[in-house]
């Protein structure tokens, strides 16, 4: 049977000073980047799906990858200025356990919210 | 009831895909469900749809083909029941197998429904599973297999050379099935719609 691991975390940010949308939007694609080199150490080739949702006043946007060295895919458009968002950072990968999913994105969380403390 | 289920690998744009769908039925007219297999404690799909102010049932942490069958049923029985949908959009979780799933249908005898399989294969990642036939490879020819309808996904990021040569190989396999490209256009649920209306004029 085909196996994935797969784990999800949700953080609440506040940006002071508020963030333009397009430094939210960089911030998010560093954390897939940086995740990606991360699964890389595990499986240089993995596919699944590597998710960061953003939801802002209720509108829903999200960058995703799906394998190795992807480029970030955006669905929706982050439009506004940001003083605080709610994010779901998701994760399912073929292959790895649950536990080495949720490893590798407990290892940047931190790197994602200091960087808008 | 017309059920759709839409199959394909974690990545291959099911959920934006169901989106599309659902926005254009309900812009028809049309009372639409989701099921909506997640694994996880976590679920990101079904509120993300929700969030998009659709109807959303989930059945979490379990695979619906493989792991739970009597789920499947009940869930459907449930969802007419209790709103009478025209139509209902299945999404199936990343590592259901589309034989399987089939079978699935198949066997829990659900009056009234009338099934059909889509497979969504994503078009940037297709050359690199097809050559893993004896890992991830195996699933995409079981999907083409068993598909009433083809949707190749992300066209938008392939060259007309390389989607030709995944059209070619998709034929290869089921000569006869519909493939409808999808790109990254407002158009998506609509295209899914006319495709799905002549698979069933068939």
């Amino acid at each position: 049977m085909l196996k994935a691991g797969s784990a999800a975390r949700r953080v609440s940010l506040h940006f002071d000073p508020p963030q333009a949308s397009s430094q939210v939007a960089r911030m998010i694609e560093d954390y897939l980047h940086a995740v990606d080199l991360r699964l890389q150490t595990i499986a240089p080739a993995w596919v699944g799906h590597c998710k960061l949702l953003i939801d802002v006043a209720g509108e829903a946007v999200y960058g995703s990858i799906t394998t190795a060295d992807d480029d970030v895919r955006w669905t929706g458009t982050i439009t506004s200025i940001l003083a605080h968002a709610e994010l779901t950072v998701y994760a399912a990968i073929y292959n790895l356990s649950d536990e080495q999913v949720a490893g590798v994105l407990d290892a940047y969380l931190p790197q994602l919210t200091q960087a808008v403390s | 009831m017309r059920c759709i289920a839409f199959t394909g690998f974690l990545g291959s744009g099911k959920t934006s895909v169901i989106l599309a769908t659902a926005r254009a039925l309900g812009a028809r007219g049309q009372r639409v469900a989701i099921i909506e297999n997640e694994r996880g404690a976590i679920g990101v799909d079904g509120p993300y749809l929700e969030a998009q102010g659709l109807g959303v049932r989930e059945i979490s942490d379990t695979c619906i083909c493989c792991d739970l069958q009597s789920s499947l049923g009940h869930t459907v029985r449930l969802i007419d029941s209790l709103y009478h949908p025209e139509w209902l959009l299945l999404e199936p979780s990343g590592v259901a197998h589309p034989d399987e799933l089939a079978n699935t249908i198949e066997d829990d005898a659900m009056p009234g429904t009338e099934w059909r399989l889509v497979a969504l294969l994503d078009a940037v990642r297709f050359g690199r599973l097809w050559a893993d036939q004896s890992g991830l490879g195996y699933l995409l020819r079981w999907q083409i297999e068993r598909a009433d309808l083809v949707l190749l996904t992300k066209t938008d990021v392939v060259t007309a050379e390389q989607q030709a040569l995944i059209e070619a190989t998709i034929t290869g396999v089921r000569p006869e099935v519909k493939i409808v490209p999808l790109a990254r256009t407002a158009q998506v649920g609509e295209l899914v719609l006319a495709a799905l209306e002549e698979v069933a004029a068939c």
